[in-house]
């Protein structure tokens, strides 16, 4: 952390150890490369060192057998703090270790292991690479004794950020953006998405949610609260016709998996007679990770007046944002921190300067 | 198996039985995978087998808690085989990791011994091993945990690194002197540290090696009990009898049960009819209408024979037999495609390996419609050529035939009963052909003896009418009937 900014670091601290009293479980999502999720993730482990953590990740960045590891993989844990990671990665980390569980769950770079710090250290993270397999090692995390679990996000690996695996998520973004189109562009739509409203009328929530496990790709409500589920089949080749022959209006339309650009692409397509339909239809999916669409189609929807909804939603504690390439001096960083603070509704920090703007 | 092939097991149920078989480890299922059955020679052996499973039977019975915590126990072994053989090639020391499942391996054992030793079994082939040393041995401080550290105890020099480090890594946290440079000295320790670590793994490593055999000879008989529990298990929920190894010169099977078929038959709302037969040594041929369920017979018959050759306990009433030294399955629909026989050559083929074996040893064998895939003057010599042969030799030979010609006065005849019983006038009088669902309904699939020179049922042009094939081919039929 800047140490020219001692007031903001305070604020800063508070707000972490804040959040940890209220979260169990949080996840670092990155929306591009070098967007800072360990740096992120090794900020809130200072700010905690006076908690028991728990860390582990996503799979890793580096899963080959032989991977370099370079000192910026490497995380500085406090004693005690209870790691998860895989037995190639053991070898990386140079805490005194007391090795708690092994798991049978493999990972490319072997089994992973739960071990207690029992002296302060670095450790290389490499965890398992399935949303299941995670989730039963955060449980082992908190069994083993940790108050608050971390989990690093591999990257473009949204799924972490499932409801049911992390209680909350911290999303960073490189503001010097390497991919195609501009990085404010990306970053507006994956929050977008990650902050997709949850269904207005509970009582619709609470069907769907009852009949999450059908088997169905997708079930219709209509105006009385009337289930149509039916029989299993293609989504984009029934759908249509499921709605084309529905006869009451229909209030939502739930679709079990992913909501996908060919989905969205088929409904903006649809003749005028299932677009009459489908007017203030709310399409819904279990919860923001499922969508996954490209920029401008659900923008496309609401012209329409299609709306997308969800069941579960990501709880975001913080944007968090790296300058760094940039090169700019500490003014602009404030005032862009501030600008996307303003944007988000969130807390913004600055993963590499340790500056801090608190949600507007 | 030996004398089996994969698809003759699938057939005859015995892999639906192992499919059954619950072990708990990975030792106990590799002795599954390898099971084997006992011959005359190793009678010893099964006897013992039998008396194992009778006494945990028992004890399960009587003590289910108890068993319960013997199978919680089980299930928590890991493999750690390769562990071992890391430690017998003495190239490299173990790591915490190995060293934790060895820990976990000892501890877990010393529980299992404590209810085993509440059990009074005496599994007098493998005698565990206690494995206290071990784990006093990986926990220095004498406090019992299941988890693995390179402890301070082990080492002085370890111990006074490890101070030195503490210190410099709360100088760190304090952010107290040069940042840089204690960062550098911590890496200078924490070297020195590991290479002390790998100096106390290395001497761990070395003081297991003297308890490899004992490793290996707790990992059979954990292995042993997993499965001999798996197998009580299974005929504590099937109601299983024991089998009793008796006389030389019958078997006797009492309401016996194949699981597989039964499996299939509840699925359709239906029971399996449990089948009793007494046979003697020499030719048994039986004989019944076609979907009679001779085929079924028999794979029941050669099933139970074969687990109870395996140690296991048979489902039914009661199964009286000798100790075989071959158990032998012949099917009609017996295929080596891969041979470039036909089914008939795969059928010789098997024969002649038969055959070789009748000469020398105690043989049962059962043989599904011998002779089927050739013309049937020919096929009708042969099975009672075979039938002969089998009279000749130690062999309870049990052949399902439609031939009428093969038996002579002294044979074992037996016959399904099939649709002898039944009024079906009422299905052709109204037309209402029954499905083959309901034939199977009608069918009485017990198995009476009748005498040597009984004729085989003639039933297959009813079966045919009954499963509703067309007028214009039955025409025909009964036309070349009179003809005849």
């Amino acid at each position: 952390m800047r140490q020219n900014n001692p007031k903001k670091d305070e604020v800063f601290y508070n707000f972490l150890k804040e959040i940890s009293n209220n979260y169990r479980t949080i996840s670092f999502i990155g929306l591009d490369k070098a967007s800072g999720k360990t740096t992120t993730l090794k900020v809130f482990l200072q700010a905690l060192k006076y908690k028991r953590v728990g860390v582990t990740s996503i799979g890793t960045d580096h899963q080959t057998k032989n991977y370099p590891v370079d000192d910026h993989c490497l995380i500085y844990v406090s004693e005690g703090t209870v790691v998860a990671t895989s037995r190639n990665s053991l070898n990386f980390c140079d805490t005194t270790k007391e090795i708690l569980h092994t798991t049978g769950i493999q990972s490319p770079s072997g089994e992973i292991i739960v071990f207690k710090a029992k002296s302060d250290g670095y450790v290389f993270l490499a965890g398992p690479s399935m949303i299941a397999d995670s989730m039963r090692i955060r449980d082992l995390l908190l069994a083993s004794g940790a108050e608050v679990v971390l989990i690093d996000g591999a990257l473009d690996r949204k799924s972490s950020a499932f409801p049911g695996h992390s209680d909350a998520i911290v999303v960073t973004a490189s503001l010097f953006w390497q991919g195609e189109g501009l990085p404010q562009e990306k970053l507006s739509r994956e929050m977008e998405i990650l902050t997709t409203p949850v269904l207005e009328d509970a009582i619709l929530g609470e069907i769907c949610l009852e009949n999450l496990n059908v088997k169905a790709p997708f079930f219709l409500i209509d105006e009385t609260r009337r289930i149509f589920i039916p029989q299993e089949s293609n989504i984009n080749h029934e759908l249509f016709t499921t709605i084309a022959n529905f006869d009451k209006p229909i209030k939502v339309i739930f679709v079990r998996g992913a909501i996908t650009n060919s989905l969205v692409s088929a409904l903006l397509k649809a003749d005028k007679k299932i677009t009459a339909k489908l007017a203030n239809v709310r399409i819904v999916a279990e919860d923001p990770t499922k969508l996954i669409v490209s920029a401008g189609s659900l923008q496309s929807l609401v012209n329409q007046n299609i709306h997308i909804r969800v069941l579960k939603p990501i709880k975001i504690l913080a944007l968090s944002l790296n300058p760094f390439h940039l090169g700019w001096d500490t003014d602009r960083v404030i005032k862009v921190l501030k600008e996307h603070a303003f944007r988000f509704h969130l807390p913004v920090i600055d993963s590499v300067g340790g500056l801090f703007v608190e949600g507007i | 198996m030996k004398g089996f092939s994969r698809e003759q097991l699938q057939r005859i149920g015995f892999d639906y039985v192992m499919g059954l078989v619950d072990t708990r480890n990975c030792y106990g299922e590799e002795i599954k995978k390898n099971v084997v059955w006992y011959s005359d020679h190793d009678k010893r052996i099964l006897s013992q087998q039998i008396r194992y499973l009778t006494q945990l039977i028992k004890f399960q019975k009587s003590h289910p808690e108890t068993v319960v915590q013997i199978r919680n126990i089980l299930h928590r072994f890991k493999d750690i085989r390769g562990i071992l053989r890391k430690i017998e090639k003495s190239e490299e020391h173990l790591d915490e990791t190995e060293l934790f499942e060895v820990k976990n391996f000892a501890i877990d054992l010393e529980y299992l011994l404590l209810e085993y030793n509440k059990a009074k079994l005496d599994l007098k082939t493998i005698r565990p091993f206690s494995t206290r040393k071990i784990i006093k041995l990986l926990n220095p401080d004498g406090h019992v945990t299941r988890t693995f550290a390179i402890y301070n105890t082990y080492s002085k020099k370890l111990t006074a690194l490890r101070k030195r480090k503490l210190e410099i890594e709360k100088q760190i946290q304090l952010c107290g002197g040069d940042r840089n440079l204690l960062l550098q000295k911590r890496v200078e320790i924490t070297i020195r540290e590991k290479i002390e670590e790998n100096l106390v793994k290395l001497a761990l490593t070395y003081k297991l090696r003297k308890y490899i055999e004992k490793f290996k000879t707790n990992i059979r008989f954990i292995g042993e009990l997993d499965f001999l529990l798996a197998r009580s298990d299974l005929a504590i929920r099937f109601d299983c009898s024991k089998p009793v190894f008796s006389d030389r010169k019958s078997i006797k099977a009492n309401d016996i049960i194949n699981p597989y078929v039964d499996n299939n038959l509840q699925n359709n709302w239906q029971r399996f009819t449990p089948i009793s037969i007494t046979m003697k040594c020499g030719a048994n041929v039986l004989t019944g209408a076609n979907m009679g369920g001779k085929t079924v017979a028999l794979a029941t018959i050669t099933l139970n024979i074969l687990l109870a050759h395996c140690g296991f306990f048979v489902f039914g009433k009661s199964l009286k037999l000798p100790i075989f030294d071959s158990i032998v399955y012949l099917s009609h629909d017996y295929q080596s495609i891969e041979l470039g026989l036909s089914s008939f050559g795969a059928e010789v083929k098997e024969l002649t390996r038969l055959i070789h074996v009748m000469r020398r040893e105690r043989v049962f064998c059962a043989l599904d419609e011998f002779a089927k895939g050739t013309n049937p003057e020919e096929g009708e010599i042969l099975v009672r050529a075979f039938l002969r042969l089998a009279e000749q030799y130690r062999t309870f030979a049990l052949v399902s035939t439609h031939f009428s010609g093969v038996l002579r006065k002294g044979m074992n005849h037996f016959q399904v009963v099939g649709l002898r019983n039944t009024d079906l006038s009422k299905f052709s009088a109204i037309n209402e052909l029954p499905s083959p669902g309901m034939l199977q309904q009608l069918m009485d699939y017990r198995i009476g003896k009748v005498g040597w020179n009984s004729l085989p049922p003639r039933e297959a042009v009813r079966v045919a009418e009954l499963m509703g094939i067309q007028n214009e081919f039955l025409d025909l039929v009964k036309e070349n009937y009179q003809e005849k």
